[in-house]
């Protein structure tokens, strides 16, 4: 399984999210709270790019019309277009769960040090998705001992 | 329909004519006699406006709708049937005259259609803009089993899912009723989004979206979700433009669940599970392929219920449907949709036929 | 490394040829009041204020569940407003999925009564921005000419002075409107639109002050949105009785972000009512499908999405209608449909070049070659 430096993890801070090509990949990475998730950056239903999504405060349910029940621990992405809404988690969808589903990935912080001789790729990476009006940004960065980095495997 | 079936045949939608104010007078109390002779009352605006006498297309100069009539021309093909008296209550704004006036018809129903005739049903006339009145209405005509439904009008100034109604709805299901919506109605406003439409023929063709309206309101309200076995049946709708508005409001539950989060099922699953549709007239072309598309597209053979919408005749005919049917869903479509919606058993003579 | 651009859709046609791309909804918005000011004469600002945002009288429905009525990504820094600036549609919609046409429309119209001075300055101001600020600046777009509506003839002279520039392909109108379209009273727009030789589009979006729908104002968002089109159905039987067809024979009215379904049933309703009530209808010398299919076009955002995709097939098939669908984004609404994704794979081959290109092409006389 392909593993990628996405990011230094100071470029990730909690409240972040953005998009990365990897080999030719979409994918997109949020920092909630601290916890990392990476989605593929495609809505299931018509391709919107997830990166761009809204996090929502919870989710919402109804036992009985008109007694909203909100549950601030399960936050959910919603698309940036059609307003779809996925669990970050397992990448399903909150409604018709068995049949919608996005893509999520392996994520986690890795020390510079394991990484310097593993069998690794930098990420291509843009500032936040390409569907952000522009000037577009290229970053680089080096990889440094002692650094902490986002690490995805896809 | 003029083929012999080896099913039984519930027909679903068949139209009584309150012939006369006097048909009703002997059932209304003595103020409202009093009322009705004073202004020389013949009938509310929106009888006439919904069934214009002038229109052949309406009502067929040669119909009988007496009770000898649906003997003859109904019962004839049918093992049961469940005749409905629109009265235009709606159009009246006074909301004791129009309940005083709703009672009567549905005594007059029951006693010149339901005492004579085992083998009638009845859908009750209730005054919908007066919620308590049609609450009270609803409760004295449950007492006689074979009123099944109480009937409403299209037209209405606001769509049924709304709150100001639930009481009646709470009340139906309580009572074991279903609600049904026909055709027609006035409250004296116009039709459209757009303003006063100038004939007939523009109001009549036009119509689908306030049944549209109303199926999506109930769904959105949640009223199926918190009465899980009420049941609306949406009469002489045309019903062709279903599948067109399960799929977009399947599509937009998506979107919209965070506003309506008790709408737990995929919009469509509600209108299956509580919804049914009498099948005439058929807002389709007549070809075979279209209407088995249809029956396809419509997705359960269990949301029609055959309803001739009698005295009215129409091309496309139940025939053709039946023609591509098969076995069970015409087992379906011309009885035991029906006998489960309304939980009515049918007379003994009437054996239902092994399905297949 | 390299900074990472769009990826490129696939919208390549087996055997090399491009599919050529015509969006015929993208709306162009004005940044803001003040900028349609910039166009409006100094002595009707104070008129302007205090009657623009009328409009937003007929959207108060239901808890909308997203920010406004666009895809998050396109507002501009500070919440600008989204369709508001050329470079960023260029970047998102045209040059992104490839568009060869784009035609406007401008769906502000600021609420203002839809007659009057104030009206027919409005609609000029509005057409003149769309050939100041993006019809000029890009030669992939076509505007659409805003009238005064319940102006009649006044509005005819607007209509001529904006077709004069050959890149506004249509007039452009807000359902539902205060009565049905068939009102001889609009009759003097659909003269002076057939003499320039442009279609009508119809849009939601109109503010008409009557419920939504015949059984009253819908409650919940959902149900407002599901209800955008029930204004059409109305308008299609309004001007197919008015006859004013026979006198105009060659008006074509373009129904837009209202799906599609719902014509076939209309069209068998209005077939049955028409050999039902002959005697009613005299005037109508073919049926009224046949006007229907003739006169009628739809653009496609939103189409119907059901589950079984061959069912859109059956669909597209009982419409008879193939040449008069055409591609829509929407852009920048939420409900946007990107090109790649708008129609799926079971519609293919020469319907899909239609949809996307061809049936434009011919409404618009557009040449095909780019």
């Amino acid at each position: 399984m392909p593993r990628f430096v996405v990011a230094p993890a100071a470029d990730l801070p909690p409240g972040s999210q953005r998009h990365v090509t990897l080999r030719g990949r979409s994918v997109a990475i949020f920092n909630v709270d601290g916890k990392l998730y990476a989605l593929r950056d495609s809505c299931p239903h018509r391709g919107a790019p997830l990166s761009c999504g809204v996090l929502t405060g919870g989710s919402v349910s109804a036992p009985t019309p008109g007694h909203y029940v909100y549950d601030s621990t399960r936050r959910l992405l919603r698309c940036p277009w059609h307003g779809w809404e996925f669990d970050l988690e397992t990448g399903q969808s909150w409604i018709e769960a068995q049949r919608l589903r996005v893509r999520s990935y392996e994520v986690a912080v890795e020390a510079g040090e394991a990484l310097l001789d593993a069998n690794i790729e930098l990420a291509d990476i843009s500032e936040g998705s390409s569907m952000v009006p522009g000037p577009y940004r290229a970053e680089t960065f080096d990889i440094s001992v002692d650094g902490a980095y986002v690490v995805v495997d896809i | 329909m003029t083929e012999a079936h080896s099913s039984p045949v519930i027909d679903c939608d068949v139209h009584c004519e309150v012939p006369s104010a006097e048909s009703i007078t002997p059932f209304l109390s003595e103020h409202w006699v009093d009322h009705v002779r004073r202004v020389r009352f013949r009938q509310l605006i929106g009888v006439d406006y919904t069934y214009p006498p002038w229109s052949e297309m309406m009502l067929p100069q040669q119909r009988n709708q007496s009770l000898d009539g649906i003997r003859d021309r109904v019962l004839s093909n049918a093992d049961a049937a469940i005749v409905h008296a629109y009265y235009g209550v709606e159009s009246q704004q006074h909301p004791y005259y129009a309940q005083a006036l709703a009672a009567g018809v549905n005594r007059w129903l029951e006693s010149e259609y339901l005492d004579k005739e085992p083998r009638l049903f009845a859908s009750a006339t209730i005054a919908p803009q007066d919620t308590q009145g049609a609450v009270a209405e609803l409760r004295r005509v449950a007492a006689n089993k074979r009123f099944i439904q109480v009937l409403l009008p299209a037209r209405a100034p606001e769509p049924y899912g709304s709150q100001r109604y639930w009481p009646i709805w709470e009340a139906a299901a309580e009572e074991g009723m279903a609600i049904a919506i026909t055709y027609g109605g006035s409250t004296g406003t116009p039709q459209t989004p757009n303003g006063w439409m100038s004939s007939l023929f523009e109001e009549y063709t036009s119509f689908q979206q306030v049944f549209e309206a109303h199926v999506m309101s109930m769904v959105a309200s949640g009223i199926f979700a918190k009465l899980p076995d009420l049941k609306l049946v949406v009469m002489e709708s045309g019903w062709t433009w279903l599948p067109g508005l399960m799929w977009r409001m399947d599509t937009e539950w998506h979107t919209a669940r965070r506003e309506v989060p008790w709408v737990e099922l995929p919009p469509s699953e509600y209108v299956k599970r509580h919804v049914r549709f009498t099948t005439l007239p058929i807002d389709s072309s007549s070809s075979p392929k279209h209407l088995e598309e249809l029956l396809e597209q419509l997705g359960s053979s269990e949301l029609l219920m055959y309803g001739s919408d009698f005295p009215r005749t129409y091309e496309p005919s139940m025939e053709n449907l039946l023609a591509v049917m098969d076995a069970e869903q015409r087992d379906r479509v011309l009885w035991s949709n029906a006998a489960e919606t309304y939980k009515i058993s049918l007379p003994s003579s009437a054996s239902p036929a092994p399905a297949g | 490394m390299t900074t990472e651009t769009a990826e490129r859709p696939k919208t390549d046609r087996p055997g090399g040829t491009r599919l050529r791309q015509i969006d015929c909804d993208l709306h162009a918005y004005m940044r803001s009041r003040e900028h349609l000011k910039q166009y409006l004469p100094a002595k009707q600002h104070r008129y302007f204020d205090q009657v623009a945002g009328r409009e937003q009288l007929g959207l108060a429905v239901g808890a909308r569940p997203s920010r406004s009525f666009y895809r998050e990504d396109t507002f501009l820094p500070n919440d600008g407003q989204p369709g508001s600036d050329l470079r960023v549609t260029q970047e998102q919609l045209l040059d992104r999925y490839g568009i060869d046409r784009g035609i406007l429309t401008p769906l502000d119209q600021y609420g203002v009564p839809a007659s009057g001075e104030l009206s027919r300055a409005v609609a000029r101001a509005i057409n003149e921005w769309q050939a100041e600020e993006w019809l000029s600046q890009d030669e992939r777009l076509y505007g659409s000419i805003v009238v005064s509506l319940e102006d009649g003839h006044a509005t005819a002279s607007e209509i001529a002075r904006a077709a004069s520039n050959p890149r506004f392909v249509q007039l452009f109108l807000l359902v539902p409107t205060a009565d049905p379209l068939g009102h001889p009273r609009y009759w003097p727009i659909y003269e002076a639109a057939a003499e320039a030789g442009l279609p009508l589009a119809l849009h939601p979006g109109g503010f008409s002050g009557m419920p939504l729908t015949g059984a009253g104002w819908p409650t919940y968002f959902f149900e407002y949105h599901v209800s955008l089109p029930f204004a059409y159905p109305v308008e299609v039987v309004s001007l197919i009785y008015s006859g004013v067809f026979d006198r105009l024979p060659e008006l074509q009215f373009v129904l837009q972000e209202g799906a599609i379904s719902w014509m076939i049933p209309l069209m068998a309703r209005m077939d049955r009512a028409y050999a039902a009530m002959k005697e009613d209808v005299p005037h109508l010398k073919e049926a009224p499908s046949e006007l229907a299919r003739r006169h009628f076009w739809f653009t496609t955002q939103p189409l119907e999405e059901p589950t079984k995709p061959h069912q859109l097939l059956q669909m597209f098939d009982q419409l008879g209608m193939n040449d008069h669908i055409m591609f829509a984004s929407d852009y920048p609404h939420w409900d946007f449909d990107a090109p790649d994704r708008a129609l799926p794979s079971s519609i293919s081959g020469e319907l899909r070049s239609k949809i996307f290109a061809g049936n434009a092409e011919s409404l618009y006389k557009f040449t095909s070659a780019q």
